[in-house]
């Protein structure tokens, strides 16, 4: 089980199951839950906004610049919080993870710039109780022409000075000025430095975007992005699940009604609660036999009905019911 | 060449001699500052190193008194300016004109000169004050390389060198002070700080005059109503224990023996105290009841009432009718004595006499018999219509008992609550007044705000015009009155 993948079980079986049963109802129901999450990206100007925002639309997330009609926010903030910052995370109505971008530009010491940037998005989460994670937005949608990949290839033999933006363009090369300036505003000097290191490494031109893309952390923001909208998702799921079984009362479909208490559903269910807790942080055992899964109803039915939050409760009991079925099918 | 400060200080006093100090304290210290992780902390450092005849300090060292020479305000080349950094601006330049803009960290950021100009646009654009702030950049700390400096320790030394910066500068804490003054004239003259306390005053003021009406109506009418419930309930209760007696000593008077007729008169007359009784107890009940649901005391118990006045049973005067019972139970006598004589005297012929003798007996008992249960039924008949008579006599006493208890206390009730009224609306009628009072008092001070206003506002704006036009030139002075930063 993974991240959306409890969520997309369910989109599958429903999907087979309204081809068979040939249920025109069932249709509108399928676009809905299938549709993707709507990403808004937020922050002040300057910050590099529209930058994360094309890093993550390349990347196959759904952003949209509506952001009172999106399902979660990216709050885009560069080196610190500020004021203007803390007033939008407050005003957040819906799940809401920061991306401090510009990772690169941190500083050098004490490990490196993105080691700092670790850190430094570690605090802003400790300040903020919000998910908070390290990008370098420009990596993250840099395209290197030929003319750039010469010039990379030509730093890895030929050393410029990059103690500062300025010295970089301003100190006599070989390379053209306006070249270096170019190379300076696709990549600045930390993109600069992993290319020519991973070119001196012997990395040839297919494999530096994929470097650059790795030092760009985009993956892992991607990745907390997903994790933040695990409760939507379950939501949504839970709601159509709802929806389904009045459905299934009005029309008196016994074949629907059946569909919704067959193991596929109750285990996608469970997959989908799991996402939840586990993107909170809790831990989920993955033990594939009976004891395992015993175990793992009476901690989660124990769990549900502990001082948690509804949408918990709700998980617990899911993960409870999803592990009984599994414990019925081995037995 | 005559001290900066007197000079500026001079062009307020020429206005109104009675300005005498911006109330100020001018330090010659330079104040570095800026947003969190702006790049302050080593700039600072590097300037005490380069510039060892000034003094630079952060903004904990320094008070809210204290106008520093020059304020350095230093902001990340990250990004460009927020609105909480410009409002920093404002708190740190209160007292101060010269302004000198640092962009940091520009060995890391490749665009520091665009966010330079950026910065230096917004700026100007949040005040006309900030129009000639210079901006500069500098990297104090870079990871490599050498600290890039010269231009802002350049700047610094020129600005500070230059005599007029200490006259600006108290003129802008004058600015600063004269412009501060007369918007608290202004605003205590258009009552803004009492403006919530008046508000809610009124409010109060209205809600104490609705209540009042509301619950003078309310009680009223719930007293209305209690009154007219307690009628109709304790009329009813009165009538059917009337009715349920009446039958229980009916029923009594028709299973009537002889020897029991001295002993029910008395018995009927004790069961009619008794209902009497309870129904008075029922009143006072009902009534102290209603009384406390009112919020009211229970009206007082009025002294016991007389038993009701029953006459004695007719069960003697019934002469005529003895007679004819004589009579007739005689004739029976007779006639069943006859009979018997003839069946003696047919049966047996020999025993004529004894037939004889037993024909007078039998006649004679059953003549005593039939005399003594016609008086027993008319007994009973009379007893019953007596029970009838004495059940509408209690009837009558009981609901005059529920009506005249009910009229004494809802008069007592209507008076108690008139009283209560009045106490009410007099405690109501003080605190309106006191409201009114101080209504009166916050209008009266803010008229006299206004008057104050119209006195000190004029020399005062006419010094701030003074001060603008040292500060800025003849010709934006009078564009600024307004302090319109749009129209400038």
């Amino acid at each position: 089980m993974g991240l959306t993948e409890g969520h997309q079980i369910f989109v599958d079986a429903l999907t087979r199951f309204a081809e068979q049963s040939q249920n025109a109802r069932l249709t509108s129901i399928i676009v809905r839950i299938a549709a993707p999450l709507r990403i808004a990206v937020l922050g002040r100007d300057g910050v590099g906004r529209g930058t994360v925002e094309a890093a993550l639309a390349e990347s196959g997330v759904t952003v949209t610049p509506d952001a009172p009609a999106a399902d979660l926010h990216v709050l885009v903030i560069a080196e610190t919080l500020k004021p203007e910052d803390h007033a939008r995370l407050a005003d957040a109505d819906r799940p809401i993870v920061m991306v401090l971008n510009k990772a690169d530009l941190t500083g050098l010491g004490d490990g490196g710039p993105l080691v700092r940037a670790h850190r430094r998005a570690a605090d802003c989460r400790a300040l903020t109780g919000v998910p908070t994670v390290p990008m370098v937005g420009l990596l993250a949608t840099a395209h290197l022409d030929d003319e750039l990949m010469t010039a990379l290839r030509v730093l890895v033999t030929e050393p410029a000075d990059l103690t500062s933006t300025d010295a970089f363009v301003g100190t006599g090369h070989s390379l053209r000025p306006e070249l270096r300036q170019r190379l300076l505003s696709m990549l600045d000097r930390f993109g600069i430095a992993c290319a020519v290191l991973a070119l001196g490494e012997g990395a040839d031109d297919a494999t530096v975007p994929t470097v650059l893309r790795q030092a760009s952390l985009l993956d892992r923001v991607v990745e907390h992005i997903e994790a933040a909208g695990a409760p939507v998702r379950y939501r949504r799921l839970r709601s159509t699940i709802t929806e389904l079984h009045s459905l299934a009362m009005q029309s008196d479909d016994d074949r629907l009604t059946h569909f919704l208490s067959t193991d596929a559903t109750v285990l996608a269910m469970m997959a989908a609660a799991v996402d939840v807790v586990e993107a909170a942080g809790v831990e989920v055992d993955r033990g594939d036999d009976a004891a395992a899964h015993l175990r793992r109803a009476v901690h989660w039915r124990r769990y549900s009905r502990g001082p948690v939050s509804a949408l918990h409760r709700s998980c617990g009991a899911d993960i409870a019911r999803g592990s009984l079925r599994l414990l019925g099918r081995v037995r | 060449m005559t001290d900066p400060v007197a000079a500026a200080d001079a062009v307020v006093a020429a206005v109104d001699p009675g300005l005498s100090s911006p109330g100020v304290e001018s330090r010659d210290v330079v104040l570095v500052t800026g947003p969190w992780l702006g790049g302050t902390t080593s700039l600072i450092d590097v300037l005490r190193e380069r510039l060892p005849e000034h003094t630079f300090v952060e903004a904990d060292e320094l008070g809210t008194a204290h106008a520093p020479a020059a304020v350095v305000f230093v902001v990340s080349a990250i990004a460009r300016l927020t609105e909480s950094d410009c409002a920093l601006v404002d708190l740190a330049a209160i007292n101060t004109d010269l302004v000198i803009g640092v962009v940091a960290k520009i060995d890391a950021h490749r665009n520091w000169r665009e966010v330079l100009a950026v910065d230096r646009t917004q700026l100007a654009a949040r005040a006309p004050r900030y129009q000639h702030v210079e901006w500069v950049g500098a990297a104090a700390a870079p990871d490599l390389g050498e600290p890039r400096l010269d231009e802002l320790v350049g700047v610094l030394r020129q600005r500070l060198a230059d005599p007029d910066v200490q006259r600006r500068n108290r003129l802008r804490a004058w600015e600063v002070r004269l412009d501060n003054g007369i918007d608290r004239y202004r605003a205590d003259a258009a009552g803004a700080d009492r403006q919530a306390r008046v508000t809610t005053l009124r409010k109060n003021r209205d809600d104490i005059l609705r209540a009042r009406r509301l619950s003078k109506t309310e009680r009223t009418i719930a007293l209305r109503s209690q009154i007219q419930q307690a009628r109709v309930q304790l009329t009813h209760f009165g009538r059917n224990r009337c009715t349920s007696v009446r039958a229980e000593l009916a029923e009594d008077a028709s299973s009537m023996r002889r020897r029991r007729l001295g002993e029910f008169e008395s018995y009927v007359r004790t069961r009619a105290e008794e209902v009497v009784d309870e129904a008075d107890e029922g009143i006072t009940k009902h009534l102290g009841d209603a009384a406390t649901e009112l919020g009211l005391s229970a009206p007082e118990q009025p002294p016991p009432l007389r038993a009701p006045e029953f006459s004695q049973p007719p069960l003697k005067s019934r002469r005529l009718e003895t007679q004819l019972t004589m009579i007739l139970g005689a004739g029976f006598g007779f006639g069943v004595a006859l009979a018997v004589t003839r069946l003696c005297a047919g049966l047996a012929p020999g025993l004529t006499i004894a037939g004889l003798a037993a024909g007078g007996l039998v006649g004679l008992l059953v003549t005593v018999w039939v005399v003594g249960i016609r008086g027993l039924l008319h007994d009973r008949a009379v007893l019953d219509r007596w029970v009838t008579d004495v059940a509408a006599t209690l009837r009558s006493t009981v609901e005059e008992r529920v009506a005249t208890r009910v009229l004494a206390a809802e008069t007592t009730l209507t008076s108690d609550l008139a009283a209560r009224e009045e106490a009410e609306g007099a405690t109501a009628a003080d605190r309106v007044a006191e409201i009114d009072a101080e209504l009166r008092e916050h209008a009266v001070a803010i008229a006299k705000a206004a008057v104050v206003r119209d006195r000190r506002v004029p020399p005062l704006q006419q010094a701030l015009d003074a001060v603008r036009t040292e500060l800025y030139g003849s010709r934006s002075a009078k564009a600024r009155t307004g302090s319109d930063p749009a129209l400038s």
